[in-house]
């Protein structure tokens, strides 16, 4: 058990301009949220976009769902208060390694206060004429492309996705140079855009659609892993060649055993056949029973839960990841914790409380 | 000085999630070195290009991506001669990253106490698929398995349509452990002089895809059950995938406030599908962009790669012999992260590791060499 949080000592502040796009302005909020729940002191600067994300549906009494997820343990302050070339210093005198989230309008003004580490965090690596959302560059980044139906519309995955991917690689920068200052090293600029981070994530397919001759691209009811029906819902039907054997055995159908499945790229041609024969078999299961089958002959399968249902899930609650804390509106939120324990203890920001 | 210039990392990783998240800790500085055991290597070594120009197996492209950056080693870790050999590693190393199955490695008897007891600083990162308790822990998945189990896929997908997948070329959730498995790392190596010994990190895959919808977890404790989103998303009145004249997709966000500005070009939001069915792509693009409006052409990935510079500059990278490799999701501007070497042929660096991080003597590893403990590669493979 370490004794203290890892960033306590540390102080992020979130700066966005008013110019600030949601998607930035989501990546900076999840990266600041790791940072708190990791103990850092975060100070939360009032702008257009942090407002915005209050408002948006669905609302909690009256707050924006995903601003009581991000904005956990900040501190909110007015615009007018803030002194950007402020030095924090702790308790103690000693001054606070200080990291500043900030959106590109607000780079110049930051870019002054050397004694600082930055980090930026845009749309586009470069400035572009056309405006972007979180929507326009998972389609630039290619992973609009790769989900759903061949004859219906690209699909993007549910939730913020790349803005939180963003979030991610931003902080992992901020551990980077917090481990770097905390070294005596000096302070360096960071970069995040949204655009690499959506490329860095599609890196395998744009690899073999230049190294292979397949193109990836959605394939729907035809796709190797796919959603198909059981008796009370969905399960991901998702396996390799070394899961092919087990996954026959479950099903039980003779037309699996058709010796030209035993070659994936015939397995992959005829996919929409396959999922076929497995559904009729798994629409005798229930996702229960699917979970227990898969966790006894150790397949891949995938009942596909609910956000409501993984409340009860008996993994998470002996993990006690989903938890209700006290919210900023008096009642109780569920939250999920961080996504790591650390010697089997999770860390939960300095205090259990939403921003003031 | 690079962030983690004088760690050194064990990568017991395979595949994306555990190779991924060492292949950072090299691009931050780390050496690390990549261990591979004569009977077990990373599976991506297996993935074989359809290029002639990459003949040489033991390197295919998938794997050159994600291991570009190490050294390599190879030792067998089910061999008593092994696991001393890993542990003497261990002692004058940092970091340990694993993604085996859960109960792998206990039974090579190399948990975490005993990783400890070699080296009580050291910071073991066990990355899985559901963590290392819990009644499901030994559930096997892969990322998209994970879709399922964390709810990430119970809002993915058209409004009136099953859940769906990222899929096997996405593979979503391999690729976000990377990010958020080597963060983890850089706070546990930041924290290093604070603390007062090793750490074991637990970082299940699943957890990570639930925390990345948490608004969703939100809102599903007030009652807002939600379901499948598709394209569309507050706070924008239309955002969706609409197909355009010459029959490529367009994605488009269009808020609200955007009324006004489309009524001026005798549009409106309602309009605004069947007026982009008229026209082509660059036409639309072209239009919407003038009036403000947030458009683009849902991209494959020809298209991306041909986009370069325009799109993005630091994610895909060459290695320093010209191959296509992983880049970076981020990137400093004082010290740049850069890809200085080449992933690692098999068994490539198996001797001068053991003799210069393990301390031991040429008779030491002539010894694992004769009981096939440990391989090497052929003088002329051997690059690094």
């Amino acid at each position: 058990m370490t004794d203290k949080a890892p960033l306590e000592g540390i102080r992020v502040v979130e700066w966005l301009s008013d110019a600030c796009s949601d998607a930035v302005g989501l990546a900076i909020g999840l990266a600041g949220r790791i940072a708190a729940d990791l103990g850092a002191e975060i100070l939360q600067i009032d702008a257009p976009a942090i407002a915005a994300r209050r408002q948006c549906a669905p609302l909690i009494e009256g707050i924006g769902a995903t601003a009581l997820f991000l904005d956990r343990n900040k501190r909110r302050i007015p615009a007018a208060l803030f002194n950007p070339g402020a030095t924090a210093t702790a308790a103690d005198g000693t001054p606070l390694i200080t990291i500043y989230l900030a959106d590109a309008a607000n780079h110049t003004a930051l870019a002054l206060q050397g004694a600082h580490s930055l980090a930026l965090t845009s749309d586009r690596a470069a400035a572009t004429a056309a405006p972007d959302t979180e929507f326009t560059l998972l389609a630039v980044g290619g992973l609009l492309d790769l989900v759903g139906d061949i004859d219906r519309q690209p699909m993007r995955l549910g939730g913020h996705q790349l803005a939180y991917s963003a979030g991610l690689a931003l902080y992992a920068g901020i551990a980077a140079e917090i481990g770097r200052r905390r070294d005596g090293g000096a302070p360096d600029t960071l970069h995040v855009n949204l655009a690499d981070v959506a490329v860095w994530l599609n890196w395998k397919s744009v690899a073999s659609a230049t190294l292979t001759n397949r193109l990836p691209t959605r394939l729907g009811d035809g796709a190797e892993w796919r959603t198909i029906r059981c008796k009370d819902g969905w399960v991901a039907l998702v396996y390799l060649e070394a899961d092919w054997a087990g996954l026959k055995t479950l099903v039980n159908d003779p037309r699996l055993d058709d010796p030209r499945y035993d070659d994936r790229l015939t397995r992959r041609r005829e996919a929409t056949i396959i999922n076929a024969i497995v559904e009729a078999a798994f629409l005798t299961y229930s996702r229960n029973d699917l979970r227990a089958l898969a966790l006894a002959r150790r397949l891949p399968l995938g009942p596909v839960w609910s956000p409501a249902e993984l409340e009860h899930d008996p993994h998470y609650v002996a993990r006690e990841f989903l938890r209700r804390v006290p919210g900023e509106t008096g009642t109780t939120t569920l939250q999920p914790a961080l996504p790591v324990m650390w010697n089997g203890h999770r860390f939960d920001g300095p205090t259990a409380d939403v921003a003031a | 000085m690079k962030p983690l210039a004088g760690c050194r990392v064990l990568d017991l990783g395979i595949i994306t999630a555990g190779a991924a998240t060492s292949a950072m800790l090299a691009d931050f500085g780390a050496d690390v070195i990549k261990i591979e055991s004569p009977s077990y290597r990373d599976p991506f070594r297996r993935w074989l290009s359809e290029q002639p120009a990459d003949a040489d197996p033991s390197r295919p492209p998938f794997f050159r991506a994600t291991n570009r950056g190490k050294s390599g080693i190879s030792l067998n870790l089910k061999h008593p001669l092994g696991r001393e050999a890993f542990l003497r590693l261990v002692r004058s190393s940092d970091v340990v990253v694993e993604n085996f199955r859960r109960g792998v490695l206990p039974k090579l008897g190399l948990d975490f106490e005993t990783l400890r007891a070699a080296n009580p600083a050291i910071i073991l990162a066990s990355i899985s698929s559901q963590g290392e308790t819990g009644p499901d822990a030994g559930y096997v998945s892969y990322g998209s398995t994970l879709e399922a189990v964390a709810g990430l896929a119970w809002v993915t997908g058209y409004a009136d349509g099953p859940p769906i997948l990222s899929g096997v070329d996405l593979n979503y959730p391999d690729q976000v452990v990377a990010l958020f498995a080597s963060s983890m790392i850089l706070t546990a190596w930041a924290d290093r002089a604070r603390r007062k010994g090793g750490v074991h990190l637990d970082l299940p895959q699943r957890e990570l895809t639930s925390f990345l919808s948490g608004e969703a977890f939100v809102a599903a404790g007030a009652g807002h059950e939600g379901g499948r989103e598709g394209n569309a998303q507050a706070p924008y009145a239309l955002q969706e995938c609409l197909r355009a004249a010459d029959g490529k997709w367009i994605a488009v966000s269009v808020p609200q406030s955007a009324q006004s500005a489309l009524s001026g070009a005798g549009l409106s939001i309602a309009t605004l599908p069947e007026w982009i069915s008229g026209h082509d792509t660059a036409h639309v693009l072209e239009r919407l962009h003038a009036l403000g409006i947030a458009a683009a052409p849902a991209m494959n990935g020809h298209d991306v790669l041909a986009a370069g510079d325009a799109v993005w500059t630091h994610a895909l990278q060459h290695t320093p012999a010209g191959d296509l490799a992983k880049g970076f999701p981020l990137q400093f501007e004082r010290e740049p992260l850069m890809i200085t070497r080449e992933a690692p042929a098999i068994g490539a660096d198996t001797d001068a590791v053991l003799r210069e991080v393990a301390g031991m003597t040429e008779t030491e590893i002539e010894a694992l060499y004769a009981a096939n403990v440990i391989e090497r590669a052929p003088a002329a493979q051997g690059e690094s």
